[in-house]
């Protein structure tokens, strides 16, 4: 398994996550359900390369982000 | 005693729009509760035409657009371009404006500041928002929508209570910090926390340029 097949079947891992009943407004590019948003990662298109881009800087913020929730706390 | 007109514009022709637009309306309501002259174009009537003779006319010292964009254009009804940074980007000068839509904060909100623009508010990547699409008919309603545009409007909501820009932003950016650390930390349940990695999107690429002390007037 490549690097980037290990961040594809994390993301769709997390989407998995998702309830049936949430839809995703990316602006122009449209509206997704849970479903969809995992079809576009496998295929790693335009959409799915957004996911992961997006799940990528969650990842990377995480630390900070906790430590501001700390900080805050 | 003067008061300060505001422009808004709430296309609303597809579910995002419908969702921004309805949104916006307790934004509306804030800005006439405060004694302000409100301008609002609507559906159809947010086209080209109409938006430059409304901004000539009125002189609007702040414009919030909801709608689509991309990094050198805000659009209207049907996508039709409002503001594209290449041929009418002096329209914005002297003016606050917020921009709630995709990519336009890249390109166009630097080129407007260049042009005249005391300040322009939006993102730079895609505003990504998540909803209940058993709620699409109710959109205010939708409290998981609530998490996304109830925080970024906090832009305008501040603004109106004669906030600066640069407090407006901070406001904003605090509310997506509140948002993300309720998510993570409560006892919330799992699907709710599914949102938060759009929430840190949207707050990270939020940005405020030029005048940070500019104020609606």
């Amino acid at each position: 398994m490549t690097k980037n097949d290990h961040i594809q079947a994390l993301v769709i891992a997390r989407l998995e996550t998702m309830p049936e009943n949430l839809a995703i407004s990316i602006g122009k590019d449209g509206n997704f359900n849970k479903k969809d948003l995992i079809k576009h990662v496998k295929k790693a298109d335009a959409i799915g390369k957004k996911m992961v881009k997006v799940e990528l800087n969650y990842l990377r913020s995480l630390k900070t982000i906790t430590q501001s929730a700390i900080n805050n706390a | 005693m003067h008061k300060p007109t505001i422009l808004i514009t709430t296309p609303s022709h597809d579910d995002t729009t419908r969702y921004l637009s309805a949104w916006a309306k307790s934004i509306i309501k804030l800005a006439k509760v405060k004694k302000n002259n409100v301008v609002v174009l609507k559906n159809r009537q947010v086209n080209l035409k109409n938006f430059t003779s409304a901004v000539e006319k009125t002189q609007p010292s702040f414009i919030f657009f909801n709608g689509h964009g991309n990094k050198t254009t805000v659009t209207g009804h049907n996508n039709e371009p409002l503001v594209d940074a290449d041929i009418n980007v002096e329209i914005l000068k002297d003016k606050v404006v917020y921009a709630l839509s995709c990519q336009s904060a890249k390109m166009l909100g630097p080129k407007s500041i260049k042009h005249g623009t005391k300040t322009y508010i939006g993102y730079t990547e895609d505003f990504i928002f998540v909803y209940d699409t058993n709620k699409k008919k109710h959109p205010e309603k939708d409290k998981t929508a609530g998490y996304f545009l109830k925080t970024s409007n906090q832009i305008a909501v501040s603004l109106l209570e004669g906030k600066t820009t640069g407090q407006a932003y901070v406001d904003s950016q605090n509310a997506f910090r509140s948002n993300i650390k309720q998510l993570l930390t409560s006892d919330s349940q799992s699907q709710d926390s599914s949102m938060v990695r759009f929430l840190v999107w949207d707050q990270q690429h939020q940005v405020c340029l030029g005048n940070q002390d500019a104020v609606i007037q």
